[in-house]
């Protein structure tokens, strides 16, 4: 495999682990207005139909994107969803530019690295506030910095394929540092050490939630 | 009620522990399971979950009356302007969102927060969008229309405001009395998304074919 074949197939199989429904989408209309094609057996997607039906399930997804609750009762849906596509755009991707490996290999790569970025982007999503609704709301600017994101690798997949993998690793690794800082915040913000176990109690709390033992009220609360 | 009493009522008003504070689990706010992450019970404080609803009430009279208000006093101020109505409506129900269904529906299980939010969302949607059409007409008849506009402005936001509110209610009330969520519920929420997929698809399926055609007369006259 090709280095530059080896960039674009993790470019594109982490976009799909972001906006998986976007990605395919974007390689669709790719296959539809370039040279690029896709394997036989996705040409449906290329079609009038297809395309449209694309749209629709983007829509949805970024219904179900938007919404915390939503994912949750739809977690094992989402990572299934999230490998699949992976493994579709990789296996898309592996027959327009050729590759040594075999099908199942590129289909387990692209699955593989979809599902792990899913599962980043998840622990990350549980650190940033959910207040407010539409622009108000911080996951609705994420929201939109991941639909960039996902726009800008699969457009440079195509044109600049180690651009598109620089970008991925940035992400993940800005992901990676969000996650540990969100940890860390949570673990100080109004929280005070148990004086008999050292455990982290709300400033709130009447009880160590960890010692059971009787704490301080520190932050008096009114009906 | 002593400080300490209304402090942990407060708490759990707010869908925490009355003991430790900690976040409580639907199930622990509505006393089906002990806190999770200290093993308290709300009974053993001599509170329960229905009192998690009472305070949303209380809360949502209000919000009803000052949003009613407001929208009647932005509408005269801003009346004249087509669309501003628009941008009103949009505020208020960003506003009712923010400050009613997010906080309640964090207390919910999350199939019955889920089908809150969605059924919530799909009623301000069609009631704010219907009325709203029946408010841009009225800017036609100029400053004449200007009284009937506010008061119209103000009833639609007090009907969607009520609606939402004492939906919510319900289902808190429901959830607090252990009641599962209705298949018919989740039907209708099913059958809003198959419909806004097959309207979004039929959209774009229209618009290739414009774009088919367009293409087809351009190279014809070429």
């Amino acid at each position: 495999m090709t280095p530059t074949l080896f960039a674009q197939l993790l470019a594109v199989s982490a976009a799909s682990g972001t906006r998986a429904s976007l990605t395919l989408l974007c390689m669709a209309v790719a296959a539809r207005v370039t040279e690029f094609a896709l394997p036989d057996a996705l040409a449906f997607l290329v079609t009038d139909m297809g395309l449209a039906l694309l749209v629709a399930v983007v829509v949805l997804d970024e219904l179900v994107e938007r919404d915390p609750q939503l994912q949750e009762l739809l977690v094992f849906a989402n990572v299934g969803v999230r490998g699949a596509a992976g493994a579709i755009a990789a296996w898309g991707l592996e027959d327009a530019v050729g590759s040594v490996l075999p099908d199942v290999g590129v289909w387990v790569v692209g699955a593989c690295v979809a599902m792990a970025i899913h599962g980043l982007r998840m622990k990350v999503a549980v650190w940033i506030p959910d207040g407010g609704e539409g622009w108000l709301n911080p996951r609705t600017w994420l929201g939109w910095l991941e639909v960039g994101g996902v726009l800008g690798i699969v457009v440079a997949v195509f044109l600049a394929p180690f651009l598109a993998l620089a970008i991925v690793v940035v992400a993940t690794v800005l992901g990676a540092i969000a996650w540990q800082a969100g940890r860390q915040l949570e673990q100080t913000r109004r929280r005070r050490p148990c004086p008999h176990c050292g455990a982290k109690a709300r400033e709130e709390a009447s009880r160590c939630p960890s010692c059971h033992q009787p704490l301080n009220i520190t932050h008096w609360l009114t009906p | 009620m002593s400080d300490v009493a209304a402090h942990r009522a407060a708490l759990v008003e707010a869908g925490r522990c009355p003991a430790c504070a900690e976040r409580l689990s639907a199930r622990a706010l509505f006393g089906r399971a002990p806190c999770g992450a200290c093993g308290a019970r709300l009974a053993d404080f001599g509170l329960d979950g229905h009192r998690v609803a009472s305070a949303f009430e209380r809360k949502g009279t209000k919000t009803v009356v000052v949003a009613a208000v407001l929208a009647a006093v932005v509408q005269l101020v801003t009346g004249l302007l087509p669309f501003a109505d628009v941008v009103v409506a949009l505020a208020i129900a960003g506003w009712l969102r923010f400050a009613i269904l997010g906080p309640a529906t964090a207390m919910m299980s999350t199939r019955r927060a889920v089908v809150s939010r969605l059924t919530a969302r799909l009623l301000v949607g069609v009631l704010f969008s219907g009325l709203l059409v029946v408010a841009e007409l009225l800017t036609l008849l100029g400053p004449l229309g200007l009284p009937l506009k506010a008061a119209i402005a103000a009833a639609q936001v007090f009907v969607g405001v009520f609606l939402v509110t004492r939906y919510v209610e319900a289902q808190l009330r429901r959830e607090a009395s252990g009641r599962p969520v209705e298949g018919a519920e989740v039907a209708l929420l099913v059958a809003a998304l198959a419909l806004m997929m097959a309207a979004v698809a039929g959209l774009t399926l229209s618009a290739l074919w414009v774009a088919s055609t367009l293409q087809s007369f351009l190279g014809g006259l070429s």
